[in-house]
């Protein structure tokens, strides 16, 4: 087995999810380690398979902590700018308390960050994982 | 992620948790 980065998905503004399913679809990998995203779309156009979900329980218990979106900053810019990085965790809250009342409205940023096929996706998407919607960083996480 | 850290061999000591997490913002996270 060979890991490598999946072709084309480095870069501002690239999806990682749905460059990995491209890839897929077009043979340039043999499996990704991706998204919710990119594993919805290569199930839906029949091209891939879900092997692993393991927010669900699949795999040992301590991998559930393998899929951890973090926002990291330095002792320096929090030291200089605290309100700055309050801010970001503020906005981090609003934004999962708000998808939390409406999942649609991810729909409205989806469309301008997805493919149309895409971004038909991403409400249900959100739907999904509101349990898993926490801006906490727990111990466990650290820890393990 | 200091257990894998280590295991991958890329961390060698064994930080803790408020030494990863920017705790003094503890009050923003748990507004719910």
């Amino acid at each position: 087995m060979k890991i490598a980065p999946v072709p084309g998905a480095l870069g501002p503004g690239v999806n990682f999810g749905v460059t990995a399913a491209k890839a897929l679809e077009e043979r340039k990998i043999d499996g990704f380690w991706a998204n919710g995203m990119g594993a919805e779309v290569a199930v839906k156009r029949g091209i891939g398979t879900v092997v692993l979900d393991i927010r669900r329980g699949d795999g040992p218990a301590g991998c559930f902590n393998y899929t951890m979106a973090s926002i990291a900053a330095t002792d320096a810019l929090i030291a200089r700018s605290p309100d700055i990085a309050a801010a970001a965790i503020r906005a981090i809250v609003k934004t999962q308390a708000a998808l939390r009342a409406n999942p649609e409205r991810a729909s409205e940023v989806g469309k301008t960050l997805f493919p149309v096929s895409e971004a038909t996706l991403i409400a249900e998407l959100i739907r999904r994982d509101l349990p898993y919607y926490d801006a906490s960083i727990s111990q466990d996480f650290v820890a393990g | 992620m200091n257990e894998f850290s280590r295991d991958i061999g890329i961390l060698k000591s064994n930080p803790a948790y408020e030494d990863v997490v920017a705790t003094e913002f503890r009050s923003e996270w748990n507004v719910a």
